[in-house]
């Protein structure tokens, strides 16, 4: 069982991103380098850097999510944009995909404010609207500098409510 | 033999920013990961970055610039602003620093043929850096900064362009 916790130190975060430069081509995002770079330093500013740690304390996953949405260019800081989350592959099976969402949860609910609604964006793929339907709503597609993009929004009721139907 | 070439996949933007956050602190001591992430961002937005490797492929070094000055949101495109470059130590204090500056200068004058200035900030305490952007720079500034004292080095371009060719 993975462990996760927040990447509040420099090692940690270090670690974490260095883990993230190695599977850079496999995070399954949609968009370039930069917008991941930016998006890891937006969540670091936020304490919202989340690693998943094995048994032998190497990094097998992580989660980036920061305050406010690209929808209103980050105006609104009572919204979180889920940035990017990422599992190693052999960690994918079992019940690790939703502890990662647990740990999103968890994150949630310590920010010191309660989120009106978590917002992410993923590749218009009828498999990842399957998937993602399952814990969000889709709101939109729109053209971006990347490509064309789905937009999401879900609650953290919703997503806890994920998970305990997963248990 | 030293490889260089100029970052454009993810994957070498990917190699960039590893080695940039595993040796940032003996760049600038204290440097805080969210702050060398800011700087790739910025490069690969309004400049441009390169990796070293070496014949088993590691990477041995980077050198980056940006055009225009930050604190003016990247305005002033005529002034090309040097990244932290850092090469391990074995390929230090030979030909491969050179070849890493050629490789700038030459690719900050196709980034923007009208660059006028080259700019070089080092941190202030680091003995090796700023004897040796002294030899080929003035000392134009020196400001505080989140990590600490930051001295910045000028000289016209045509003066950096020379330089670079005549160790190269």
């Amino acid at each position: 069982m993975l462990n996760w916790r927040v990447a509040d130190t420099q090692p940690l975060q270090e670690e974490g991103v260095r883990f993230l430069c190695r599977h850079a081509d496999k995070l399954g995002v949609p968009y370039n380098w930069s917008t991941i770079v930016h998006s890891l330093y937006a969540a670091m500013r936020d304490d919202g850097l989340l690693l998943a740690m094995d048994g032998a304390g190497n990094v097998r996953g992580a989660i980036a999510c920061a305050l406010g949405t690209g929808e209103d260019n980050y105006a609104d800081r009572g919204r979180m944009e889920v940035h990017l989350l990422y599992l190693d592959e052999n960690v994918r099976s079992g019940r690790e995909p939703v502890g990662a969402i647990a740990a999103l949860v968890e994150r949630e609910l310590e920010w010191p404010r309660l989120l009106e609604a978590i917002g992410f964006y993923a590749a218009p793929e009828e498999r990842l609207r399957n998937l993602f339907g399952k814990i969000a709503d889709l709101d939109h597609t729109r053209e971006h500098r990347c490509g064309p993009l789905d937009f999401y929004w879900t609650t953290t009721a919703r997503l806890r409510a994920f998970v305990g139907c997963a248990k | 033999m030293v490889r260089i070439e100029v970052c454009e996949t993810t994957s070498q933007w990917s190699r960039y920013t590893e080695f940039y956050i595993t040796h940032r602190t003996s760049i600038v001591p204290g440097y805080p990961v969210a702050f060398a992430l800011k700087d790739v961002r910025d490069t690969m937005r309004q400049g441009r970055g390169g990796l070293l490797t070496n014949e088993a492929d590691e990477v041995i070094g980077i050198g980056s610039f940006v055009l225009g000055l930050a604190e003016e949101g990247f305005g002033r495109k005529e002034i090309a602003v040097l990244g932290n470059s850092f090469f391990t130590e074995r390929y230090r204090g030979n030909r491969t620093f050179f070849r890493g500056l050629q490789a700038l200068a030459e690719q900050i004058a196709e980034a923007n043929p009208d660059t006028a200035e080259v700019r070089i900030p080092t941190a202030a305490d680091n003995v090796y850096t700023n004897r040796l952007y002294g030899k080929l720079a003035k000392l134009a500034g020196t400001r505080e900064t989140d990590y600490g004292t930051v001295n910045v080095y000028a000289l016209p371009y045509a003066d950096f362009a020379a330089f670079c060719r005549r160790y190269a």
